[in-house]
């Protein structure tokens, strides 16, 4: 079922649009348990023994499985109904947004006002391409429109199609990822309390909040280039009482001093952009990361450490789903990218950490003890999810 | 009055297509939109019974206000997840398919009883 976000910015939806999202998020659950299931038996059974004949050695890379497996009819049934339910998740909300925004501008605008965070917008800012020209995973108007002045429905329609886009995995507030990768460090590293954090890629800060509660103790900064979805961001987190900077700056290019920050975290940020601007990126979070701070990000697991067909899988996205650049960051080298960035070889670190939301807190707790191990459920988004980060940390 | 919102109904950029006829995805959309509505309006019917059996009368006003309790969200739950599997079932059926002799045995008449040269 779709879980809608509990705090006082929450849409009114009629029963009708209720029963939409709940059907739409049951869909995104048959698609992608029952009929993601079908797909790879289909592969075992019948599309890998054809094409290991046909090219005489078995589909060796994501790209090899994905021409093996475009003319079956599982792959085309998979396809099709996972561009509509994406569709399908962004409509089922955008009636409520369109009705009842406009008439509760008023009251965003006071949970804006009201504290404890603060938001910096810079309209002189110049959105990247790779945000202002295309409707990234089919939200129509991306995360930048806006329609209107002060606007944030962008960020308000990410919200609540969200909800139903995570069927629930996510608890109700959307936050797993933050959650269960900070309580994961928290315990992994007892004596490592940072006084300032920065989250790159914020969007509505669904996984920023997390850290702040976290390490309630901690200043917390969170940066997008999307004017709207920070709007919303402010608002958002002062209704549930978290205290968060949020500024409108290009992570390519920081306003920050040298060394300002313990923790430089993002999640699943870097797949929506494109390379050469991943590399400076990267660049500007050790900048900015003070001596002994931690780089750390939520992302897909890279193609290397995945089977073919995993790769495949997902990269499903970056064909289909309009995410032109999140092949090219699955393909790099995780470790690679950050020793370009300045990060010594062996200040390297990658999690494997187990949800807290479908696990339960002591089992993430206790994944502290062992060795990330990748499997099937490594970053997707399914059943049994655990999630994949990786990062590093600048020497004292 | 508050100022009209208008939001963008469609993606920028060509949608993608699996079939060798654009016009089956196209149907694909409609018949998920379709099965969309079919259970909203179960979802609806159900929520009427309940209040029915709860109350003994209907109002509109109550009938648009329902939440259903956990019992009641796990039910329809249920039902929604068994609905997929009832409509999409032909979907499903590759990957589960087997077969035996005597059924090969017996499409293959029929394939030749149909084909051009008998
Ligand atoms: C998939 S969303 C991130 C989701 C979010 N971190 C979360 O966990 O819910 C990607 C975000 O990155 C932002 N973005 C894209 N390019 C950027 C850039 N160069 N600098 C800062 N933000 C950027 C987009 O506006 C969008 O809000």
């Amino acid at each position: 079922m779709a879980s809608a976000p509990h705090h006082d910015l929450k849409l009114g939806t009629t029963l009708d649009e209720t029963a939409r999202q709940d059907f739409v998020a049951t869909l995104r659950g048959f698609v992608l348990n029952d009929m993601a299931g079908d797909m790879s038996q289909v592969y075992e059974q019948d599309v890998k023994p054809r094409a290991t004949r046909e090219m005489g050695h078995e589909p060796a890379t994501a790209s090899e499985v994905h021409k093996a497996m475009r003319p079956n009819l599982t792959f085309k049934m998979y396809s099709s109904m996972r561009v509509n339910t994406q569709e399908m998740v962004w409509d089922s909300v955008r009636e409520a947004v369109q009705r009842e925004v406009p008439v509760w501008r008023p009251r965003l605008k006071q949970a804006g006002a009201k504290g404890p965070g603060t938001l910096h917008l810079n309209p002189d800012l110049e959105i990247p391409r790779s945000v202002s020209a295309i409707d990234v995973h089919l939200l129509p108007g991306n995360y930048d429109s806006e329609h209107g002045p002060e606007d944030a429905s962008q960020g308000v329609w990410f919200d609540h199609g969200s909800a139903v886009f995570y069927m629930g995995l996510l608890g109700p507030d959307q936050g797993d990822i933050g959650r269960s990768i900070s309580t994961f460090i928290k315990t992994k590293y007892p004596d490592f309390s940072p006084d300032k954090i920065l989250d790159l890629g914020c969007t509505i800060g669904q996984n920023t909040l997390p850290w702040a509660q976290t390490y309630p103790d901690a200043e917390v900064h969170a940066i997008d280039v999307g004017a709207p979805v920070l709007r919303y961001a402010h608002a958002r987190a002062n209704a549930l009482g978290v205290g968060v900077h949020w500024h409108q700056m290009n992570a390519s290019s920081l306003d920050f001093e040298d060394e300002t920050f313990d923790v430089v975290w993002s999640s699943m940020f870097w797949h929506e952009v494109p390379i050469k601007d991943i590399r400076k990126a990267f660049k500007e979070a050790y900048r900015v990361l003070k001596p002994g701070g931690l780089m750390l990000h939520m992302e897909l697991p890279p193609n290397s450490t995945l089977s073919a067909y995993d790769g495949f899988y997902l990269d499903w996205d970056s064909w289909y789903n309009m995410e032109p650049f999140y092949k090219s960051f699955r393909d790099q080298d995780p470790k690679a990218l950050c020793v370009e960035a300045g990060f010594p070889a062996d200040g390297f670190a990658q999690y494997v950490v187990p949800s807290v939301n479908w696990f339960g807190e002591e089992a993430t707790k206790q994944a502290v003890d062992e060795q990330g191990k990748f499997d099937q459920n490594t970053g997707r988004f399914a059943n049994g999810i655990s999630w994949y980060s990786f990062g590093a940390w600048k020497p004292e | 009055m508050t100022d009209e919102l208008q939001l963008p109904r469609h993606t920028r950029g060509k949608r993608p297509h699996f079939f060798e006829d654009p016009a089956v995805d196209q149907m694909m959309s409609v018949v998920l939109a379709m099965a969309a509505e079919v259970s909203v309006l179960y979802d609806r019917v159900d929520a009427m019974q309940r209040l029915m059996d709860e109350k003994g009368s209907l109002s509109r006003a109550e009938l648009e206000a329902y939440q259903p309790d956990e019992a009641a969200a796990a039910e329809r739950q249920a039902r929604r997840e068994a609905y997929l599997q009832r409509i999409f079932r032909v979907v499903r059926r590759e990957a589960g398919t087997f077969s035996t002799e005597e059924a090969e045995t017996y499409t293959a008449e029929v394939e030749a009883e149909l084909s051009p040269g008998s």
